[in-house]
């Protein structure tokens, strides 16, 4: 018979044990996971529906007494791709929840999820008719006449478009990840050239982009990303604080929204194709978009590995503004780091929340 | 010091186990002398084992193996990554990827028309409203909805044009009983006018009368 004498040594025990005991959680949750899956809570901070146009709904967060910032926040999410309680995913996780905790006057608008009879929406219906009227039924129900523009990811250019047609209700303006110059956009700028992607074609064939198409454009920029994303699931699965963030967050990662049939093919021929916004040729309701009219004090966030928005896209609303008061910060993490998970608690949104509250207006 | 001595006691007491297991399970059986069908494996075992104790020896392996396998993974998934988007950054993946768009949009077109048409004569015939009709009325209401709005705006400025203090019910009242008397007013006036022009012609009819030559007899 064998003597086996091992080199034990109390830190060896205790390793052994803790692993095991994690492999035993495991396995135990991942069968509950399998067998009792729960649907995430999410979208929680209190809010009231303010206006509802169609499928875009304004909503305003939070109770008026903690209000401390009579300068209303509206943020202007991406119109299509994925729903906006990325933006308020759950308690302790929640952009919106810590704008409201800041004492800020907070509106978010809901675009909304769009269905065929929508797809003769365009750009200029965005920018011209529903924005000015969301706008303004912000600036009424504060009971002030300038308010702080929030842009992010898509939200961002089109924000820039409003502000620059109609300076004057803009007392801030904040692009988060929001590309502006689209000859910077990465793999998009490759794969939706002109010389290879028939946006009409796609269009004409299915009325809209449909949401399967939309998600498998996304996967394909990391199509690594599933696999990692269930690696460290199951590395972590004996933890619930992660589980819980994990399926909130999948909730929303795989829950995909189509475009308007007319907005896509606006959106990639004058964005996209022709990059119109930079060089001051676009065009919007009959009025031309010079990003030189914005003077509004700006604030520009970068991601440094945004595969989405690489940094030189955002930043290039800098050089075109008019500004004089302008910031540009950068953080490391991708297009969502910025606004979701724990380093955007800790990095972003308290830069953000204190940019903003040295240029409101105290209630 | 103590854990070293727990540690190898669990070994020794499992394989104590093992080995009075057996025995009992001979007894059991009743086999005087039955093979042991561990004298293959367990010196393979055992030699493992004998590895694994000079790793742990020299610092290597360890509970951390899980760790170190992740790791592994999380590396190669990353250079897999890499590779995958200097590949899919090229223009020759993107053209390539454009002609299957254009095969697979060339096929499916047709094909969704067809069956669009075919699925619109169906529900027509079970007299049924298929999905265009009801986008259609969809995008009826949404029209509605829009003049909706745009009223409602030109209303909401025409209010916001209005005078700051809107009149009383009182002063609204007085505006009334002045606007009465005034036309209680207008109304003699006019009347006044009237018999004034009709005296007027009257005058008139005397002046002409009174004006006119006398015509002579002739002699």
């Amino acid at each position: 018979m064998l003597e086996w004498n091992f080199p034990v040594s109390g830190e060896f025990t205790k390793q052994v044990q803790d692993e095991t005991v994690k492999n035993v959680q495991r396995f135990a949750k991942g069968m509950e996971l399998v067998y009792r899956p729960r649907e995430p809570r999410v979208g929680q901070t209190p809010r009231e529906l303010v206006y509802k146009r169609n499928k875009s709904i304004l909503y305003r967060y939070g109770p008026t007494s903690e209000r401390r910032h009579a300068t209303p926040v509206l943020m202007v999410p991406n119109l299509g791709i994925s729903r906006p309680y990325i933006f308020d995913l759950y308690p302790g996780s929640s952009f919106v929840e810590h704008m409201v905790q800041q004492g800020f006057d907070f509106y978010l608008l809901d675009w909304g999820v769009f269905g065929d009879e929508d797809n003769g929406l365009t750009v200029d219906e965005c920018v011209t008719r529903i924005l000015p009227v969301m706008v303004r039924k912000a600036l009424k129900r504060s009971g002030t006449h300038s308010l702080t523009l929030l842009g992010y990811c898509m939200g961002a250019p089109l924000s820039a478009c409003y502000a620059a047609q109609n300076p004057e209700p803009v007392k801030n303006l904040i692009n988060m990840a929001g590309p502006i110059d689209y000859k910077y956009t990465g793999l998009f700028t490759t794969w939706l050239d002109k010389r290879y992607f028939d946006v009409d074609k796609l269009v004409d064939t299915f009325g809209s982009m449909p949401a399967d198409m939309v998600r498998l454009g996304f996967k394909m920029l990391k199509p690594t990303m599933d696999l990692t994303t269930f690696t460290n699931l199951w590395w972590n699965l004996w933890d619930d604080r992660y589980v819980d963030g994990f399926l909130a967050l999948n909730k929303w990662a795989n829950e995909y929204v189509p475009f308007p049939g007319e907005f896509f093919r606006q959106w990639v021929k004058e964005f996209y194709q022709e990059n119109k916004l930079i060089r001051n040729e676009l065009s919007l309701g009959g009025r031309p978009v010079h990003l030189s009219n914005i003077h509004a004090p700006l604030l520009v966030v970068g991601a440094k590995q945004d595969y989405i928005c690489p940094p030189e896209c955002a930043r290039a609303l800098m050089d075109a503004v008019s500004s004089t008061e302008k910031e540009y910060f950068e953080l490391p993490g991708g297009h969502i780091s910025l606004i979701a998970g724990r380093g955007a608690a800790r990095h972003v949104w308290p830069k953000v929340s204190a940019w903003i509250a040295r240029r409101s207006q105290a209630a | 010091m103590s854990d070293e001595r727990t540690t190898q006691d669990m070994f020794s007491m499992w394989k104590r186990s093992m080995d009075q297991g057996m025995d009992a399970w001979r007894t059991l059986v009743g086999q005087p002398q039955p093979p042991d069908v561990f004298q293959f494996w367990r010196p393979m075992f055992g030699q493992a084992m004998d590895v694994w104790t000079q790793m742990l020896q020299k610092g290597a392996g360890g509970p951390d193996g899980l760790a170190q396998w992740k790791k592994f993974m999380d590396d190669s998934v990353e250079a897999w990554s890499k590779v995958l988007g200097q590949a899919m950054q090229t223009e020759g993946f993107a053209a390539a990827m454009g002609k299957f768009m254009e095969q697979y949009l060339n096929t499916v077109g047709p094909m969704r028309k067809a069956l669009h048409a075919s699925s619109e004569d169906f529900l027509r015939s079970m007299n049924l409203p298929s999905r265009k009709q009801v986008t259609d009325l969809a995008g009826q209401f949404i029209s509605l909805e829009t003049r909706t709005e745009a009223l409602e705006e030109q209303i909401e400025k025409l209010v916001e044009g209005l005078p700051p203090d809107p009149p009383s019910k009182k002063q609204v009242s007085e505006l009334a009983s002045q606007i009465v008397s005034l036309e209680v007013r207008l109304r003699a006036l006019a009347q006044r006018i009237e018999e004034l022009v009709g005296s007027t012609a009257r005058v008139e009819a005397l002046v002409k009368r009174v004006g006119a030559p006398q015509s002579t007899p002739s002699s």
